[in-house]
């Protein structure tokens, strides 16, 4: 997917979600006895989405844009680490699913040096534990370790 | 005499060892984070938000100005040394600073954007002393429709002075203003695109959304890079830190100049320390004469560029703390952690926390001198950090914003939140459509919207209440020219140019 191809399709989403705001203010209302009232500010909200997303919607892509990839899978690949690394956050614990994330996003997408993941893994650990749970007294998702 | 009373208090609280530790905490790790290509001021502030949430406020905003001020002296580091700027504000440094590291002047040039930025933040925090306190007294005065006003018109200045086009940055506007309708309304108690969520009741949770918005966002956009550093990095040893006297006598005038003008654009709403560092660099190149070397290495470009972000940086809290309106992505952040601590950024801040404005102004002097002197003895180490492989850093990122915004409310769904504002970010980015806008209708937004209420209620005849009000109606007036002007000018230029293209072609 070219970044032109996903400017047109973030643009339609962009419309489709204005008109969908705007919608949801009329039913909450523009005028209050005289003051604005909870649909007002939203539905501000919805047509300036929509205008500037039309605009975009029909504005000429450049070279560049047409041409270049947007989406390549590294990011995406990371993304989807990241939200394994949130599902397990809370059922393995803070310290298991970091090491997990922290060898997934270093050894498996990106294959850096062994020694070098487990140096940095052990430092962030230990840095990040001192300052949430030590230095904040931060309550961390304990997990299956105790 | 009352100012230079407030000043001596405000240093009182400044140089406490824990506002001192808070402080030398904040400048070190900004400098480092601010270091590191692409991330910048915002980002840094973002990522260390949530820490800041188990002080006193005093030393919790010491801290963030810490950080704010490290990482725009960070920026330089990576601009000079990799020739990749930290953020937009030192894209002026890296064009010089890269040429001139290029001729074996990487340290010369180091130590002078070190003292170009403490130059610029001193100047700056002297003239933020004087005008501050001027322009909070008169804000005292400012009731709901001047406000409102004021608010319509720092989002009417912001497409005059954006780099990017008008509809990104209208959409990213219009999303921010939408998002900030997220949750109960408090004056009428009736939820608002909550789709039956409990935890949106209370809203999009601020930390979640800036941290995902600019830490999350950032990396991922740079997790499609390959590992290691493309561009050759250049190191330097201490003793190469110092500059030959030819080099201070060249860029002295050069200093002064771009930190007055750096604070003037960074106090005005909308503009910050980008166009602050471009504006002087142009104006340092059309006065220097024939045998200068822009472009290719000059050392009064570094010395523009460094002295007038910094003095921008500093100058962008003038709004903030007079008015209550943050100029700036940073000060929009920090402004969000000023409603977290429960303090209420604007004219009242002065009367009422007087602690905390002075010690915050007295930290910016403390600050100052830390940061260069942390920055000219900590280059080697940094320079070391930058050579860490990127993937493990971004992965050392991730960890630590997660940690950060899951520790702010122990909640797993502000994590699931960040998620979805960091891919939300990517993807504006990779559209190019700009984040800060967001940020700022964000904090902005309750704002307007509680103001105009309050105009509109206290008003007998509806919206000819801001006719009744002289200040609010220049505002306005200054709004609609902010707005439409640049648009006018705009379009005049490009027909001219339609019109030369044309007559060229005949």
């Amino acid at each position: 997917m070219t970044v032109a191809t996903l400017q047109r399709f973030l643009a339609l989403v962009f419309v489709a979600l204005g008109v969908a705001v705007c919608r949801g203010s009329i039913e909450l209302g523009f005028v209050n006895y005289g003051t604005p009232a909870s649909g007002l500010f939203p539905f501000a909200a919805g047509i300036l989405i929509v205008l500037a997303a039309t605009v975009l919607l029909f504005s000429r892509p450049t070279e560049d844009d047409r041409s270049v990839p947007a989406l390549t899978p590294a990011p995406v690949l990371f993304i989807l680490a990241t939200a394994g690394y949130f599902l397990l956050f809370d059922r393995l614990g803070t310290l298991v699913s970091t090491v997990l994330f922290m060898a997934v996003a270093t050894l498996v997408l990106a294959r850096e040096k062994p020694l070098t993941v487990v140096m940095a893994a052990a430092i962030s650990v230990a840095l990040i534990h001192f300052m949430f749970s030590v230095w904040l007294g931060t309550n961390l998702p304990h997990g299956i370790l105790w | 005499m009352d100012t230079l009373t407030s000043l001596f208090s405000g240093f009182a609280i400044a140089l406490q060892p824990h506002n001192l530790l808070a402080l030398a905490f904040g400048g070190t790790v900004g400098t480092i984070v601010g270091a590191f290509p692409g991330l910048g001021a915002p980002t840094a502030i973002a990522l260390l938000l949530p820490l800041t949430f188990s002080l006193d406020p005093t030393s919790a905003v010491i801290m963030l100005a810490g950080i704010y001020y490290g990482s725009q002296f960070g920026n330089s580091i990576s601009a000079i040394l990799l020739g990749i700027p930290g953020d937009s504000a030192s894209v002026v440094t890296a064009i010089e600073g890269y040429k001139l590291a290029g001729r074996g002047q990487a340290g010369r040039a180091l130590t002078i954007a070190a003292f170009c930025s403490f130059a610029g933040s001193t100047i700056s925090a002297v003239l933020l002393m004087v005008a501050a306190p001027l322009l909070s007294s008169v804000a005292l005065k400012f009731g709901p429709p001047e406000y409102t006003a004021l608010i319509i018109l720092s989002f009417a200045v912001l497409p005059a002075f954006s780099t990017g086009d008008r509809a990104r940055l209208f959409l990213s506007l219009g999303i921010g203003l939408f998002i900030a309708t997220i949750g109960v309304d408090d004056f009428t108690a009736k939820s608002r695109f909550t789709m039956g969520v409990i935890d949106l009741m209370s809203g999009i949770g601020f930390v979640p959304a800036v941290i995902g918005l600019y830490g999350i966002a950032d990396v991922f956009y740079y997790a499609g890079e390959k590992s290691g550093v493309n561009h050759k990095v250049y190191s330097v040893r201490l003793r190469d830190l110092w500059p030959p006297l030819s080099d201070w006598l060249l860029v002295r005038m050069t200093m002064v100049r771009s930190s007055l003008i750096g604070f003037v654009i960074g106090a005005m709403p909308g503009l910050g320390a980008t166009i602050a560092a471009f504006t002087t660099y142009a104006m340092e190149r059309a006065l220097a004469k024939k045998d200068n070397r822009f472009g290719e290495g000059d050392m009064r470009g570094v010395a523009a560029g460094e002295a007038a972000n910094n003095a921008a940086a500093i100058g962008a809290m003038v709004p903030m703390l007079t008015l209550g309106i943050p100029g700036s992505a940073s000060t929009a952040i920090m402004f969000g952690g000023f409603m977290i601590w429960g303090l209420t950024p604007g004219p009242m801040l002065f009367q009422r926390n007087p602690d905390f404005v002075w010690g915050l102004i007295a930290s910016m002097y403390v600050g100052s001198v830390f940061l260069l002197i942390i920055n000219v003895a900590l280059v080697p180490a940094v320079v070391s950090i930058l050579r860490l492989p990127k993937p493990v850093l971004r992965a050392v990122i991730v960890i630590f914003c997660s940690i950060a915004t899951y520790s702010v409310n122990l909640s797993m769904f502000d994590l699931w939140i960040m998620l979805l504002f960091g891919v939300f970010g990517y993807l504006l980015r990779l559209i190019r459509v700009p984040e800060t806008p967001i940020v700022l209708a964000m904090v902005l937004q309750p704002i307007l919207e509680g103001s105009l209420r309050q105009s509109m209620a206290m008003s007998d005849s509806g919206l000819m209440i801001f006719l009744r009000h002289p200040v609010a109606l220049g505002l306005l007036i200054a709004a609609a020219v902010s707005f439409v002007v640049p648009a006018v000018i705009g379009r005049m230029r490009r027909r001219a140019t339609f019109r030369k293209g044309a007559t060229d072609g005949i």
